[in-house]
């Protein structure tokens, strides 16, 4: 229902139904008409009834006299004089015995008619009765003195009865249209004398419909209704007024409230950005909030977990222990990272708890701030360094052993001259080695580091794989190699001794990770866009949970197997650094037990060019 | 008496000069170019003293004491474990084996000799 149900009857009344002052007029009509035929028919009756007396004392002049037979014919002509008048009824001369004694004059009535019965002793009385079926009335009285009267006169007349006549009709419409006609002139008057009325209805209607704003009405008015505009002017003012400084508060609440809300997403939004769990507990160690890398940790929402203790929701043991150990020893450990088991099982998490100090007052302490964060890679990199410095300072002391121990044996056994050649071609060759080594990790110094620069070279891949394998140690890793390439492959750009290094480290490792007695593949493949190089051998072959991994810097394979062969995971972590560089790209396929194959793929000049598009 | 010893070390040139030195200094050295071989003459015939690399293929020096330590447990020769590695955390496992003592790289053949000749004597 709209607002204007409420205003809807004074609106109906505004505007008036037009079928009721039409009504009223036909009723007012109506009661003039009544009254009209009421007056007429006693104005009738008065009229009959004066009659009545002029004839009664016309007829009874005839006192002092005997009745004569001249008498009677002048009354005959009398009564018949009368009949001109249509509501005459009858009228003749009655003896004293009840008969008449005159021929009864009458245009219509028949009917025997009531006797008199001796009640006429005054010389005029009159009485009323029903004669077939219409009511007459009677005057009646002696001729001559009362008591010696001996002839009676009797006439009658019919009561004027309530009708129409044509008459009648004359007169009603000459009273009723000037009635009729006031109704137009009335509903005129009505419309102009209610017209501001309406016009301040329709402005109303607009307010409410909200078409129009609240403002004032201007309306030219006088007497009540210019008091009415004014009045209604004030009222309108003064909720103006109030609306204004409603809206006013509105609008600063809303400004505060968007102020607080932008404030506490922001802040939500920095808590959750963080890529550590958070987890924040009030003094009661009741949960304030967590973000969603503890929602995810303990598989649990915020909000089913606000306000409750952490034993309700957390089943993890190591968490337990250490808010446990919080609340004991409070927070003078605080910054102190424990490192507990992930509730994954896979992860280490490290733990650490603050203190939160709401208030300026650093003495008030608001509950603490529990930081998780996933230390599992810190570990793992950590316990790779050490395996690197570990590997590292084996092939580092390595040739400084044997170069020192020749050293040593010079002292004694200098004299022999086929162990002094001995001993100059081992410590050349140890030399050798360190210096690669030293190269080598200068190199993934440089790579890592960002500062290498390529020395491009247009170069043929077969002749960098020929020299890669050239260069081997021993006779027997070189005879089980086997290249398969067309010597028409184009040319490609690259660093040759980088590639070489790679070539070198995938070598190296089919070669370790195979049995002496199976070969290992190169094969060399040209498409329109690149060139492949790919490395097959029939080795142990690498799990898919290692795939995911081995280009990763110190990764070893935790396969028994693999661990036997002497290696510090860093072989294919350069190759595929390498491999970058070129914008080129290294990947596996291996089976268990099987074997794997590594793969460059190196872009050709146009490829490069697509792919950087 | 003239003093066995095996030495287990898989780079060639290392374990050739070191067992010359060895010889000169009077001992019967044998050697061995990686873990299992080392076992196997060990196991074959017991030596007066080991002497062993860590980072050797097929069978590491770790793998070739711990070997010993379960087949040999009232074993009565020591064992010397050459080691270019000095942090700790890589000896952790060798606080399990019994009569183990480190060669730091780069070996003193002098130095060797002297322990081993102070050790052998008692």
């Amino acid at each position: 229902m709209r607002e204007t149900g409420r205003f809807g009857g004074l609106l109906q009344f505004l505007r008036l139904d037009h079928s009721v002052p039409y009504g009223a007029a036909v009723i007012a009509m109506a009661m003039v008409s009544a009254l009209y035929l009421y007056f007429q028919q006693q104005s009738s009756q008065a009229e009959m009834h004066q009659r009545g007396i002029a004839l009664a004392k016309l007829v009874s002049a005839y006192e002092g006299t005997l009745y004569t037979a001249l008498d009677r014919g002048n009354l005959e002509r009398l009564f018949e004089h009368q009949l001109i008048n249509s509501a005459f009824a009858y009228g003749f001369i009655e003896n004293a015995s009840g008969k008449p004694a005159s021929r009864i004059i009458t245009r219509s009535v028949a009917a025997p008619l009531p006797g008199l019965s001796g009640q006429a002793d005054s010389w005029l009385q009159s009485r009323e009765f029903q004669l077939a079926g219409e009511t007459v009335q009677e005057y009646f009285g002696p001729i001559g003195p009362g008591s010696s009267a001996t002839h009676f006169y009797r006439f009658a007349y019919f009561e004027p009865a309530l009708g129409l006549n044509t008459e009648d009709l004359r007169v009603g419409a000459t009273l009723g249209l000037p009635i009729f006609l006031l109704v137009p002139l009335f509903l005129f008057l009505h419309a102009r004398s209610s017209r501001p009325l309406k016009d301040i209805g329709d402005k109303l209607a607009d307010i409410v419909d909200g078409k129009a704003r609240l403002q004032h009405v201007e309306i030219s008015a006088d007497g009540e209704l210019a008091e009415f505009i004014t009045r209604f002017n004030g009222f309108v003012d003064k909720v103006q007024g109030r609306l204004s400084s409603a809206d006013r508060l509105n609008r600063k609440l809303l400004t505060s409230e968007k102020f607080l809300s932008y404030r506490a997403d922001r802040f939500e939004s920095i808590l959750q950005t963080v890529p550590d769990g958070i987890l924040i507990l009030d003094e009661d160690q009741k949960v304030i909030f967590i973000n969603q890398h503890v929602e995810s940790m303990f598989d649990v929402q915020l909000d089913s977990v606000v306000s409750t203790p952490i034993p309700t929701w957390c089943r993890h043991q190591p968490l337990l222990d250490f808010v446990l150990d919080l609340k004991s020893s409070g927070l003078n450990s605080t910054n102190r990272v424990v490192h507990i088991a992930h509730p994954d099982g896979r992860h280490t998490l490290g733990v650490s708890a603050h203190s939160l100090y709401f208030s300026q007052n650093t003495a008030h302490r608001g509950g603490c701030l529990i930081l998780l964060r996933d230390v599992s890679e810190e570990i793992a990199a950590r316990q790779s360094r050490v395996e690197f410095v570990g590997a590292l300072s084996h092939e580092i002391k390595a040739p400084l052993n044997t170069i020192g121990l020749y050293a040593q044996m010079m002292e004694t056994n200098g004299e022999d001259a086929e162990f002094r050649i001995e001993s100059h071609n081992v410590i050349t060759r140890e030399v050798d080695r360190l210096t690669r080594l030293v190269h080598s990790l200068l190199s993934i110094t440089q790579i890592e580091m960002g500062t290498f620069e390529l020395d491009a070279q247009r170069v043929h891949l077969v002749d960098v794989v020929k020299d890669c394998i050239s260069i081997m140690d021993h006779g027997e890793d070189r005879a089980r190699i086997r290249l398969n390439a067309s010597d028409k492959i184009t040319p490609v750009l690259v660093d040759k001794e980088l590639l070489r290094v790679a070539l070198s480290n995938l070598l190296t490792n089919a070669l370790k990770y195979s049995s002496e007695d199976k070969p290992v593949e190169i094969d060399i493949e040209e498409s329109d866009e690149a060139i492949r190089l790919a490395v097959t051998d029939q080795g142990l072959g690498i799990s898919t949970e290692d795939q995911a991994r081995i280009f990763d810097k110190f990764y070893r394979s935790a396969n028994p197997e693999a661990k036997k062969k002497a290696g510090h995971g860093l072989g294919l972590s350069i190759a595929s650094e390498i491999v970058k560089l070129h914008h080129g790209t290294l990947s596996v396929e291996s089976e268990l037990g099987k074997g794997s194959t590594f793969t460059i793929e190196l872009w050709k000049r146009t490829g490069i060019a697509q792919r950087t598009i | 008496m003239t003093l066995r010893l095996i030495l287990a070390d898989d780079e060639a040139p290392t374990a050739r000069v070191m067992s010359l030195a060895l010889a000169k200094q009077g001992f019967e050295v044998e050697v061995c170019h990686n873990g299992e071989d080392a076992l196997r003459a060990v196991l074959a015939n017991p030596p007066d003293v080991l002497i062993t690399d860590i980072e050797m293929p097929v069978m590491t020096g770790h793998e070739l004491c711990e070997q010993l330590e379960k087949l040999l447990p009232d074993r009565s020769f020591p064992v010397y474990v050459i080691t270019g590695v000095t942090d700790l955390v890589h000896r952790k496992w060798t606080r399990e084996i019994r009569d183990l003592h480190f060669l730091e790289k780069p070996v003193s053949i002098r130095r060797l000799t002297q322990e081993l000749e102070a050790r052998l004597s008692q």
